[in-house]
């Protein structure tokens, strides 16, 4: 398959700042492709992303999707119907007073027909359970109702390729686990993803994990290379998940544990 | 006890809250007309009639109806005094340098503190049977004729909706960051004035701070799902006025002219 997201040797470098956010990285996508982008806090995973959908222009090297460019203000547009981004916040992306209206925001700005907005809007809070919720306000929603709310909002623009921001932060077990379920749907259901995370139990399943390091892409490769090599993954400032991180603490080397239950089998041997 | 809402929506089925929020809009301003209009006893007696009626349609408590009256005692009296002492009159009972008490000036303070507390009374009427975005999205239609004067009437609707919308929120994160900071401690129930207002200075920085951010951070999340402006958008369907709605504008009109020929 062709690739239909490319960075090419994409830099930036914030106005007035001496330091580049991200520095000459470069990355190819194929449809369906899972990638996790991992790194410590200022790593410039947020920047990247922010890259990625266009809302920031490279200051040097270019960001391609199906061939249109970020750097292009008329091509934007095409963009933005391509790639959704759902933000770390989800408080501070809210911009109707209710669920129901919050989630047609980003649809009724593609002057659909109403008829047509009724019925995504309809798909999307039954897809994600918030019918019941449809007239409250997203600010009193509790955390794992706004990360959902903050997914449908991007889901109902059916993107090619859904750019996330550390979505599982701040969130109870169960909400993470709750949260988690959805994403794994839209997995199954071959949604192009970019996860960008400092916790690399969170991008387990992905096909591939880019590294980021003071706004250097350091290393790429699958998820299970970096569970073999925990104390690199720990000097990036990466999260190893608990379980490989107590094997490793314990000195299993072998085979690489990545959760309770396997950890639990290994000690049993 | 807990005090009664002043102004805060009380969720309920009475006609009142079945008007669509246009209509109430309307008859706000009809009646705050017929009420500024009122030159007489019978004209008072009219509109007191009329809000009497409207408080028993809202079924809500006359405690809470009248509620932010209570609120602005001293805000009433500082304007009753300021009408009484400064607009003289003939007769004039009693003066004091620039001071003069006459019953001209007493009878325009009675005046002017009953229009404030009708005026008062039916804006609570309302906010407490209408929701904040019913409001908004009524406002919003209300505009619309200003488009033809060249006012970008959508942007301004989307700019009022996010406003009010954000008022809930930030007044979470200013007692947030006020409860951060006393346990710090730093003192905002100083008995000096001086004080009080000095101690509201490192509250205001970091509230500014975060509202900026905040807004950053919005703009940037409507881009990215296609917000270019508010005219190149699916345009919401409203619901069209109902016989009920017309019935309470053609009786609010009724008021506002009987009230033109009662005037002396």
């Amino acid at each position: 398959m062709a690739p239909f997201f490319i960075l090419d040797q994409v830099s930036y470098c914030y106005p007035g700042s001496l330091t580049t956010g991200v520095c000459q990285v470069n990355l190819v996508l194929e449809p369906g492709t899972f990638l996790g982008v991992l790194g410590a806090n200022g790593s410039g995973k947020s920047t990247l992303a922010r890259l990625c959908c266009g809302l920031l222009k490279p200051t040097t090297g270019q960001v391609l999707v199906d061939g249109y460019s970020t750097a292009n203000e008329e091509e934007l547009r095409y963009i933005y119907r391509q790639v959704g981004m759902v933000f770390q916040q989800p408080d501070n992306q809210f911009v109707a007073a209710t669920v129901e209206r919050e989630i047609a925001f980003g649809v009724e700005n593609r002057t659909l027909s109403s008829e047509v907005i009724r019925q995504t809007v309809g798909l999307g809070l039954s897809y994600f359970g918030l019918e019941t919720l449809r007239n409250a306000d997203p600010h009193s929603l509790s955390g794992g109702e706004k990360r959902l709310l903050s997914l449908a909002d991007v889901w109902v623009l059916k993107p090619k390729l859904i750019l996330v921001d550390e979505p599982l932060a701040m969130l109870d077990p169960g909400a993470k686990q709750r949260i988690t379920r959805f994403w794994q749907d839209l997995r199954d259901q071959g949604q192009s993803m970019i996860w960008f995370t400092h916790g690399l139990a969170e991008v387990l399943s992905a096909d591939l994990v880019l590294v980021m390091e003071n706004g250097r892409a350091v290393w790429t490769g699958p998820p299970g290379e970096l569970l073999a090599m925990p104390e690199q993954a720990r000097a990036w400032g990466i999260t190893l998940p608990p379980a490989t991180e107590a094997a490793d603490r314990l000195g299993v080397k072998e085979p690489v544990v990545t959760n309770e239950d396997e950890l639990v089998s290994v000690l049993w041997k | 006890m807990r005090s009664l809402p002043t102004g805060q929506y009380i969720p309920g089925h009475s006609f009142l809250h079945r008007l669509d929020a246009r209509a109430k809009i309307l008859c706000l301003f009809i009646l705050m007309a017929a009420v500024i209009g009122a030159a007489s006893l019978w004209g008072y007696a009219l509109v007191l009639v009329a809000i009497a009626l409207l408080v028993l349609l809202s079924r809500l408590p006359l405690r809470s109806a009248v509620a932010p009256v209570r609120g602005v005692y001293w805000f009433l009296l500082v304007i009753f005094l300021m009408n009484t002492l400064f607009f003289g009159g003939e007769d004039v009972l009693a003066s004091w340098g620039i001071f003069q008490i006459a019953p001209a000036g007493i009878k325009q303070g009675f005046r002017v503190v009953g229009n404030v507390v009708l005026i008062l009374i039916l804006g609570n009427l309302l906010t407490m049977t209408t929701l904040p975005t019913q409001v908004t999205t009524a406002l919003a239609s209300l505009i619309k004729p200003l488009k033809f004067i060249g006012v970008p009437t959508e942007d301004v609707a989307l700019i009022i909706s996010i406003a009010l919308h954000f008022i809930p929120t930030f007044m979470e994160e200013t007692e947030l960051i006020k409860m951060a900071q006393i346990a710090r401690g730093a003192r905002f129930e100083s008995r000096k004035l001086s004080e009080r207002a000095a101690s509201f200075i490192p509250l205001v920085v970091p509230v500014f701070i975060s509202a900026f951010r905040r807004a950053d951070a919005l703009a940037l999340a409507m881009e990215a799902r296609g917000y270019r402006n508010a005219k190149n958008r699916t345009k919401r369907e409203k619901a069209p006025l109902v016989a009920g709605d017309y019935c309470a504008l053609m009786v609010c009109a009724l008021i506002c002219l009987v009230q033109i020929f009662l005037r002396p």
